[in-house]
């Protein structure tokens, strides 16, 4: 048996493989929050460009028994693309062609490392566009969201992956190829839909190489406004409102004070105006509507009513407006540049979901946990993660990655908010996923569902060599060792 | 302890860490040929993370790595952080434990001893124009090495269009290349001898964009103050035009072109209208590429690359090529003389490329 490298070289030539330790540092880490000197190195990187590429590498390290962690824009929050027991990552971006738009279908067949927005470049030319749209859609890629199953800001309209992905060719770790999913069919009901199974697996079941992809027309109009509210859970009221009385939003977001504070900070630093939030509210409300110009006149005019019935009031002001969406959807690079806010300290969320009806209750336990564990507070924005009512939740504190100790409060008030979460019958994540930092939960969250997940890993991936210290606990992963 | 140029930024870096968007993928030309981490902003800084803790030691390796960037910027647009001063830093520290590229050493020397990177050069550029040098005039023409050895019909060009002018007989570089592969004192002792060279000019307009970025952006910014005006050549026609003493006759007409921005000029010193004030003046219709103005894509030669790496500088310059084409236009116009060389070896057969001082020597007539 020759070495990892020569035997990766021999099947990808030497141009796609590196064991360099210098090209190894910029896969060490995603975007979870970690002490700042913390790394963990793979033992090689691969750029394949086909799945039958990815195949040949996954069946080498199932051989040889080398864990292989799939990589695609290195964005996740949870740790879900480290390589914590090293071994080969996969780097998806050569994986980057669109392999079919068909306008008359409304779909797109693209290979899993094209990056979202580099979809939406594509379609736009057509008229259409992929409405999954994370903030990290430059970089994210079509095969990391499948992985991650993460929401995003029009997930109100028209949902996340699970809405949108139609099919899917996945390469499993024993080498063989597979095309999951309807084709091009929106819905089906043979057999069992192992594309879906593939959502939020973070590649421990298989890797994903091609996706087929609803594809949706570009709204000619919108118009973006931010409200103020009495509470966080009124925002959830008056959504209902706005869905009983017949209108259709294209993105609602509600913010708490915090959030609310951020934003105006940010505006008066960078325009010397004041922003004067009148007494009596406490959250905001970001909505999007779009369509044609009287479908989103009429719109405004009937949401502005449910909302002022709901207590709310518009914050007329175009430029906080324009920045708030630029922090959403244009990502207007003059507006906002996401570094200048973690200068001095890190981001970090806990990504729970609970019943629309808990909203308030869990917004009171994150400001309990994030203050008794010390952590500054960012605040808290409620996507939507599909259609009609359906908060996920980003709680976020900021982390000071050089002090140990504040990234340990953080990994305890994760804990805090996963266990709240679950009390309040929701679930400790919604869209980062557990990756590597919930997974210890995962039997409170799953019960004996857990078992039943270990042995569809097992049955997909008998080599369990895709993506350890995933998911599982380390109790399960020990108990039934390959 | 050792120090570092890199510690002064040791914020910035930790920064990128943190945030960790990777919005700087999105249009980096290097990563787009490679595909590796390695050659992205935010994977560099991962790399500098771990040198600066001890787990990478200088090497041939890394000399070699950050060599690959094109100092494009694009990164720098989408980020708060500076990333290519880090990496000229980088770049110093490099050299400073020994690692070089062995090509930029000979640039370096060919500054050093002839005031050029491109080395021994003969003929005079003021040869078919000397009619109108004038020693007295206040204005300096400072055409920049690339214009001025490589890409002379750049450089006549100009020369056609300007009133009496005043030139550098022997070449000068402004320090440009030497800034950006990491010799930053021999950049500002090339720096200081064209400072004195110029001081007595009330106006310095140049062709190139990297030698305006220089002048006007990296010599500030290395404590050189500069007393002339220095302008791009664009800004110096929008200006004539302007002002009534240049009329251009309308030879775009019916012809649809799109513009490139240089990276020095665009996203180096945020110039985006002017070279689009004079096309529309020409009467062209300009078609804009996908990714334009602050978003655009470099056209690969920068930062030293192409003279180490030629293939993936016009391996990159074809992406810009086949952009370009996608909009229907039947002329790529830029502004920098370097742009138009890589542009032109990258594809110009399919799409001819020009710099727009070419097409304003077709257009021009000088008001008495």
């Amino acid at each position: 048996m020759g070495t990892l490298f020569d035997e990766l070289v021999g099947l990808l030539g030497n141009r796609k493989v590196t064991c360099d330790p210098i090209d190894l540092f910029p896969y060490s880490r995603d975007w979870c929050p970690l002490e700042h000197d913390h790394d963990f190195l793979p033992e090689a990187v691969c750029l394949p460009s086909t799945t039958e590429e990815v195949a040949d590498i996954l069946n080498l390290a199932s051989k040889r028994g080398v864990p292989v962690v799939a990589w695609g824009g290195g964005t996740g929050m949870g740790g879900d693309c480290i390589a914590v027991d090293g071994g080969i990552v996969i780097a998806t971006r050569q994986l980057n062609n669109v392999v079919e738009l068909d306008e008359e279908n409304r779909t797109i067949t693209v290979q899993a490392g094209i990056t979202i927005e580099d979809v939406n470049e594509v379609l736009a030319r057509y008229g259409l566009w992929f409405p999954h749209d994370p903030e990290s859609k430059p970089t994210s890629t079509v095969g990391a969201a499948i992985a991650c199953d993460n929401n995003g800001t029009f997930g109100l309209r028209y949902g996340s992956m699970v809405d949108l992905l139609l099919s899917a060719r996945v390469v499993l770790s024993t080498g063989e190829i597979i095309d999951a999913g309807p084709r091009k069919a929106h819905t089906t009901s043979t057999g069992y839909k192992l594309h879906y199974l593939m959502l939020g697996a973070q590649g421990t079941l298989g890797i994903v190489t091609e996706a087929t992809l609803a594809v949706h027309p570009l709204p000619p109009s919108r118009e973006v406004s931010l409200w103020l509210l009495p509470s966080m859970q009124s925002g959830i009221d008056i959504l209902y409102s706005l869905h009983r009385a017949g209108v259709w939003l294209e993105s609602a977001h509600i913010n708490d004070r915090y959030r609310l504070d951020y934003y105006t900070h940010a505006y008066q630093e960078r325009t010397g105006n004041d922003v004067t939030i009148p007494e009596g509210y406490q959250a905001l409300l970001g909505v999007s509507v779009a369509g044609d110009d009287d479908v989103v006149a009429w719109t405004m005019k009937k949401m502005g009513t449910v909302i002022a019935d709901g207590g709310g009031r518009r914050l007329d002001n175009p430029e906080l407006e324009e920045a708030w969406w630029a922090s959403k959807h244009t990502l207007s690079w003059e507006k906002n540049k996401w570094s200048s806010s973690q200068k001095e300290a890190k981001f970090g969320a806990a990504d729970v979901a609970v019943p629309v009806g808990r909203v308030q209750d869990i917004y009171d336990t994150f400001v309990q946990s994030a203050t008794s564990r010390g952590l500054p507070i960012v605040g808290v924005a409620v996507y939507n993660a599909r259609p009609h009512v359906s908060p996920s939740l980003s709680c976020a504190v900021y982390v000071d990655d050089h002090d140990p100790l504040s990234v340990f409060s953080f990994y305890r008030y994760l804990d805090d908010m996963a266990r709240a979460a679950l009390s309040m019958q929701g679930t400790m994540s919604s869209y980062i996923g557990d990756g590597m930092r919930l997974r210890h939960l995962a039997r409170a969250e799953h019960g004996r569902g857990l078992d039943v997940m270990w042995r569809v890993k097992d049955a997909l991936d008998p080599s369990h060599t895709l993506n350890p210290h995933k998911i599982f606990p380390d109790d399960i992963e020990r108990g039934r060792p390959p | 302890m050792n120090t570092y140029h890199i510690d002064a930024y040791k914020g910035d870096i930790y920064t990128c860490v943190r945030s960790r968007c990777g919005f700087c993928f999105h249009a980096c030309p290097v990563f787009l040929s490679k595909g590796f981490e390695t050659y992205t902003s935010r994977g560099k800084c991962m790399i500098m993370k771990a040198f600066l803790e001890g787990k990478l030691p200088a090497s041939q390796g890394l000399a070699d790595r950050f060599a690959l960037c094109t100092t494009c910027g694009y990164c720098t647009s989408v980020c708060d952080v500076d990333r290519p001063e880090i990496f000229n830093a980088f770049r110093e520290d490099l050299r400073d434990a020994g690692y070089t590229i062995p090509r930029h050493d000979e640039i370096k020397e060919n500054v050093e001893k002839q005031h050029s990177p491109y080395g021994s050069h003969d003929e005079s550029l003021a040869s078919r124009f000397a009619w109108k040098i004038d020693h007295d005039s206040p204005l300096l023409y400072y055409a920049g090495c690339t214009a001025r050895y490589r890409e002379r019909t750049i450089a006549e060009a100009m020369m056609m269009v300007l009133p009496s002018f005043d030139l550098l007989e022997e070449a000068m570089c402004c320090g440009s290349v030497l800034y950006r592969t990491g010799y930053r004192d021999d950049a500002m002792r090339q720096a200081r001898a064209l400072v004195s060279r110029i001081e007595r000019y009330s106006t310095v307009v140049t062709t190139c964009a990297g030698c305006y970025k220089t002048l006007t952006r990296d010599y500030p910014a290395m404590g050189l103050q500069i007393r002339p005006e220095v302008l791009h050549c664009t800004q110096y026609l929008v200006r004539e035009y302007k002002g009534g003493r240049l009329t251009l006759s309308p030879v775009g007409k019916g012809t649809k072109v799109t513009y490139h921005d240089p990276c020095h000029l665009g996203r180096g010193t945020c110039e985006y209208d002017a070279p689009r004030i004079l096309l529309e003046a020409m009467g062209y219709e300009v078609i804009e590429m996908e990714h334009t103005r602050e978003m655009a894509l470099c056209c690969g030669a920068g930062g030293g690359l192409k003279s180490i790496d030629d293939s993936m500088a016009t391996r990159i310059g074809s992406m810009r090529m086949e952009e370009a084409k996608r909009t229907g236009a039947s002329l790529l116009v830029t502004a920098c003389p370097f742009c138009v060389r890589n542009l032109r070896d990258a594809g110009g057969g399919e799409l001819d490329v020009v710099d727009i001082t070419e097409l304003i020597a077709q257009s021009a007539r000088r008001e008495k």
